[in-house]
């Protein structure tokens, strides 16, 4: 067994391009699997320590002003381990240095050891002075704000300038929305913690308190504790209790999560799967070629198991290689990946770790198809008595039914043939190499999909169905009139209402907590469309309800929904739901403006309302709204499509462009093994050309045009796979935040025809090279 | 010895070596030879005799380490690839041991792949009609015997009307009765065409069907013998 331990040192020298060419494709293969899977381990890790160090609350419930003292008692109910009651509420940032005026979120300081404690990043807690602010590390990131620094806001239609003392994050805070804000953006946004009693005092609730934070005991039921909240604040004007299921930030984590999961498992498996494929086509066609070597082993008396396992152990050999590489590739990938994810999430630390199950599955699945591959072509070797095995191979045999029609006979030259025959002679063997590089172009036009989608989402989402310029919303519903007070601005072309209330939806056991949007059925800034692109009218009864949020609800059209408002006076209805809208992102209902009042009982209160201004007036309208005491938030709808890049930009695009690397590495490889399986296999004819007398270019033609035609013909198929990637990946990912329309810019297409022609032309090359280094006697002498 | 007017190949002093991982092969070790033109010559050895050398360098797929190849007015040893592409494609025809046909191609095909080539072939039907394969013309090579395959490879190789055939071990993997077909096809060629030819073998008894034959022994010329007279090979038996 040594000579053999011999002849496998030298078939892996000898073979060394194509042999490092299969280890490639199985690091890519593990690598992903180790990289992804790591991610995700690392980056739950990060968030639990994040919750469990910084103790984020289990329940929250506001109320529009309870006295110190309903803290004290709603503490006894049973289940409650702590709790904490605080202030929250809404500032303008009218500072200079922000592009427009930004919102803040103002919230009491907890303390230390508090209930959602803040993590500093530098600076210190604010002190018992109503100038000592600590805000987010996002935000103070954007705008370079330092401790010691200054920053002015208004709050209750109070001017502050605040001294910035700190700057850290919450468990609570991870996401934070502006008001009228669908996404997070930190440029104009930022949480700023206060101390409690000098909060309370600028909010006029000196003695109370509007928030509550709980921490539950542990084994205690939440759904008790909502409840028992729920009736003691009723009279505080309690808007309902949530646990962290319903918690904003927890929600968006939670989504991204999950969005991050379902694209980290199919994508590398898709991967894998691809990588697996690669590498039992390429072995058994590379060990196929040794029968004479095979038969000659059989000859000396070496078994079948003796022979099977020296060349299993030639392939795991390359898988070693491959799988070492892998591992390493993908701990340096994942925690490359971690590291940016970690830093937009802005989670405190963050330690690597090893996914072990996906290492392993990939793993498993890389050396299965090792093993796989190697076996086939052995067993088809070891198949054939020993003397036949040495003898050069029978011609294969071509059928009398692929001798072509004598029209197209004449039509079609001689090396047209020979291509036309061998791809035709192996059919099944035609289809697996078409396949293998449709697969590469699928991958790479499919890992383009994110960004076009996105796009396209924006696109819909940000210009086709809102059209305003800018959207004004109130800290509390304002009579009609304030349309007319609007309009009269300086610069406003037009103003439309509208009336958004915060709202349970209930069906069967099934709820929801959304936000109910209406609006008139005339306006045009505001419109709804389907995914075919039509206008979609507010129903003359009942609600319009997005098919996401209707599938989550278990309901259809004419089913009825209770409607639970989560405001003021917890109005309570019942309505049919009228239509479903197939949309893309959110989870919505809505309804018309009138209908609104009268279910109710309004006479015709708004919430906000959208403006049309001249260009060159709508940075002084904006400015100037936001100062308006009433005024919650103004934002413009360009910094939505900005915030809405940002978001999922970042967060998905990252890995985007990883997997589109790891993407096209495949894809290269892919082709480079198929067109040296090709060159590998016609060696022979080849040098016979030469020999004939054949030029280099006449008989390379032959090659590369039968590598061309293959090329050319996974080409469709693989931009078609890469739709259907696409399109698999998008319903895999239907969430509540957001479902992806499957689209594929031409862009994309393009990128991927350009990299499987790209790696053709090299290989191509490659191919093209070796041809000319053909030693054409030794290719005749060698018996194939 | 002074090459006459009839001279087609003359050889001087050929050396080849191979280096082997650290050891020098000697493979041909100083051969001088005219070749006539018309002459059917058998060149007999013991393998590893450097035969095959001689015939590669002499059909241009491999160079001298040193000495003068002429064809004509033509130095192999100092001609181009493009050249040696030239020359191979014009003037000389090959037949392998293992025949070497294509196989996607018919047998009809694989001849017209030379005579599309050659400046003045004959038709390819006639070709294999010369070597009694007119009715197999559509036939691919799976689909014929190894006899019929070497005879598609020699109506390939005489297709272009080659001044020189170069036959190495044409009849190696075939048993004496098909080997003698695929002989007289051959001498036929040789005779009806006045084709140079050089035919490699080990087996003494077909060297009796040659005009002169040479004796190579450890790449060195051991003898040049003439028959008195030529052999028709449908008498030769092994």
């Amino acid at each position: 067994m040594r000579t053999l331990g011999h002849k496998l040192l030298h078939d892996l020298a000898s073979h060394r391009a194509q042999y490092l060419a299969i280890a490639l494709v199985i690091a890519i293969g593990i690598a992903g699997q180790v990289a992804t899977g790591g991610l995700l381990v690392s980056l739950m890790q990060a968030r639990d320590d994040f919750y469990l160090h910084n103790r984020f609350a289990d329940v929250f419930a506001s109320v529009k002003r309870a006295p110190d003292s309903a803290a004290r008692r709603v503490a006894d109910i049973s289940g409650i381990h702590s709790l904490q009651a605080r202030v929250r509420t809404r500032g303008i940032i009218p500072d200079g240095r922000l592009a427009e005026p930004g919102s803040a979120l103002l919230v009491s300081w907890p303390g230390p050891d508090g209930l959602n404690a803040v993590t500093l990043a530098s600076g210190r807690a604010p002190r018992d002075r109503g100038d000592e602010v600590v805000v987010a590390t996002a935000f103070a990131a954007a705008w370079g704000l330092h401790p010691g620094d200054q920053l002015d806001l208004v709050v209750h239609g109070r001017a502050v300038t605040a001294t910035i003392v700190g700057v850290g994050d919450s468990p609570e805070f991870v996401y934070s929305i502006a008001p009228g804000r669908m996404l997070p953006d930190y440029r104009q946004h930022t949480v700023a913690w206060m101390d409690h009693e000098e909060l309370a005092a600028i909010a006029g609730l000196r003695g109370a308190f509007n928030d509550l934070t709980v921490e539950l005991a542990p084994g205690t039921s939440e759904r008790e504790v909502i409840d028992a909240l729920d009736r003691e604040l009723a009279r505080y004007g309690a808007v309902g209790a949530y646990g962290r299921d319903e918690q904003l930030s927890d929600r968006f984590i939670e989504n991204e999560f999950e969005e991050l999961e379902v694209h980290a498992t199919i994508v590398p498996f898709v991967f894998l799967g691809s990588a697996a494929f690669l590498l039992h086509l390429v072995l058994t066609r590379r060990v196929r070629r040794e029968r004479e070597i095979i038969g000659m082993l059989k000859a000396f008396g070496y078994g079948n198991v003796q022979i099977g396992s020296h060349y299993l152990t030639l392939g795991l050999a390359v898988f070693a290689v491959g799988a070492a590489g892998g591992v390493a590739l993908g701990v340096w990938l994942g925690r490359l990946l971690a590291g940016l994810y970690v830093d937009f999430f802005r989670f405190p630390t963050f330690d690597f770790a090893l996914d072990y199950g996906r290492t392993a599955i990939g793993l498993l699945v890389a050396g299965a198809a090792v093993a796989s591959g190697t076996l086939a072509g052995v067993r088809s070797a070891i198949s054939l008595p020993p003397a036949e095995a040495m003898r050069p191979p029978a011609p294969p045999s071509y059928r009398h039914k692929l001798r072509l029609p004598e029209v197209l006979r004449r039509g079609v030259g001689l090396p047209e043939r020979m291509i036309l025959r061998h791809l035709a002679r192996g059919p099944v063997r035609t289809a697996l190499t078409v396949t293998g590089l449709a697969i590469a172009c699928g991958l790479v036009a499919f890992s383009g999909f994110q960004s076009d989608a996105i796009d396209y989402m924006t696109r819909f989402q940000f210009e086709l169905q809102d059209r305003s310029d800018l959207a004004v919303t109130f800290n509390d519903p304002v009579p009609g009139r304030a349309t007319q007070e609007l309009a009269r601005y300086d610069g406003v072309l037009a103003v439309e209402p509208f009336r958004a209330v915060a709202v349970r939806l209930r069906h069967a056991h099934a709820s929801y907590r959304t936000t109910l949007e209406a609006w008139q059925p005339t306006a045009r800034m505001r419109v709804l469309l389907d995914r075919s692109l039509r206008h979609v009218t507010l129903p003359e009864a009942g609600l319009l309800v997005s098919a996401q949020l209707a599938e989550m609800l278990g309901v259809d059209v004419g089913d009825m929904l209770t409607v639970e408002v989560q405001e003021d006076e917890r109005q309570r209805f019942v309505v049919p739901v009228a239509g479903l809208l197939d949309d893309y992102v959110g989870v919505g209902a809505y309804i018309r403006l009138d209908r609104l009042h009268r279910l109710l009982g309004e006479q015709d209160a708004i919430s906000g309302a959208w403006i049309a201004a001249r260009a060159e007036r709508r940075a002084a309208v904006q400015s100037g709204l936001a100062l308006t005491p009433r005024v919650a938030g103004v934002s413009r709808r360009e910094a939505n499509v900005e915030a809405f890049h940002e978001t999922f930009g970042r967060s998905l695009l990252i890995v985007a462009f990883v997997f589109l690397l790891i993407a096209g590495s495949l894809a290269f490889a892919m082709v480079f093994n198929a067109a040296r399986t090709v060159f590998d296999e016609r060696r022979r004819e080849l040098a016979t050309m030469r020999v004939l007398g054949m030029t280099r270019g006449e008989a390379g033609y032959i090659l590369l045009a039968e590598l061309a035609v293959i090329t050319l013909l996974a080409l469709p198929i693989g931009l078609a796979l890469g739709y259907g990637l696409a399109a698999m990946l998008a319903s895999a990912m239907k969430s509540e935040l957001f479902r992806l329309p499957v689209i594929l810019h031409p862009d994309s297409y393009a990128r991927a025809t350009l990299a499987l022609l790209g790696a053709a032309l090299v290989s191509m090359g490659w191919a093209a090279w070796d041809l000319a280094r053909l030693n054409v006697k030794e290719a005749l002498a060698a018996k194939d | 010895m002074s090459g006459s007017a009839g001279t087609v190949f003359r050889l001087r002093g050929v050396t080849r070596t191979y280096r082997v991982g650290t050891t020098e092969v000697h493979a041909l070790r100083g051969v001088d030879l005219d070749l006539e033109r018309g002459e059917l010559l058998v060149l007999l050895g013991a393998s590893g005799s450097g035969k095959s050398t001689l015939v590669n360098i002499m059909g241009g797929l491999d160079r001298p380490s040193s000495g003068s190849v002429r064809y004509h007015d033509l130095e192999l040893s100092e001609a181009n690839d493009a050249e040696l592409t030239r020359f191979r494609r014009d003037s000389v025809g090959f037949v392998f041991q293992f025949y070497n046909l294509v196989p996607g191609l018919t047998a009809l095909e694989n001849v017209q792949l030379v005579t599309e080539l050659a400046p003045e072939p004959m038709p390819a039907r006639e070709a294999l009609e010369r070597v009694g394969l007119g009715d197999r013309v559509d036939h691919f090579p799976a689909q014929l015997s190894g006899g019929e395959q070497q005879r598609v490879a020699i109506a390939r190789a005489i297709a272009k009307r080659p001044e020189v055939l170069l036959c190495d071990e044409p009849t190696g993997a075939l048993d004496s009765a098909t080997g003698i077909v695929v002989l007289e096809a051959l001498a036929e060629a040789n005779r009806d065409l006045g084709t140079t030819t050089v035919v490699i073998t080990h087996n003494a008894v077909i060297a009796r069907m040659a005009d002169r034959v040479v004796r190579l022994s450890n790449g060195e010329i051991a003898g040049i013998e003439a028959n008195d007279r030529r052999v028709e090979p449908k008498y030769l038996s092994w």
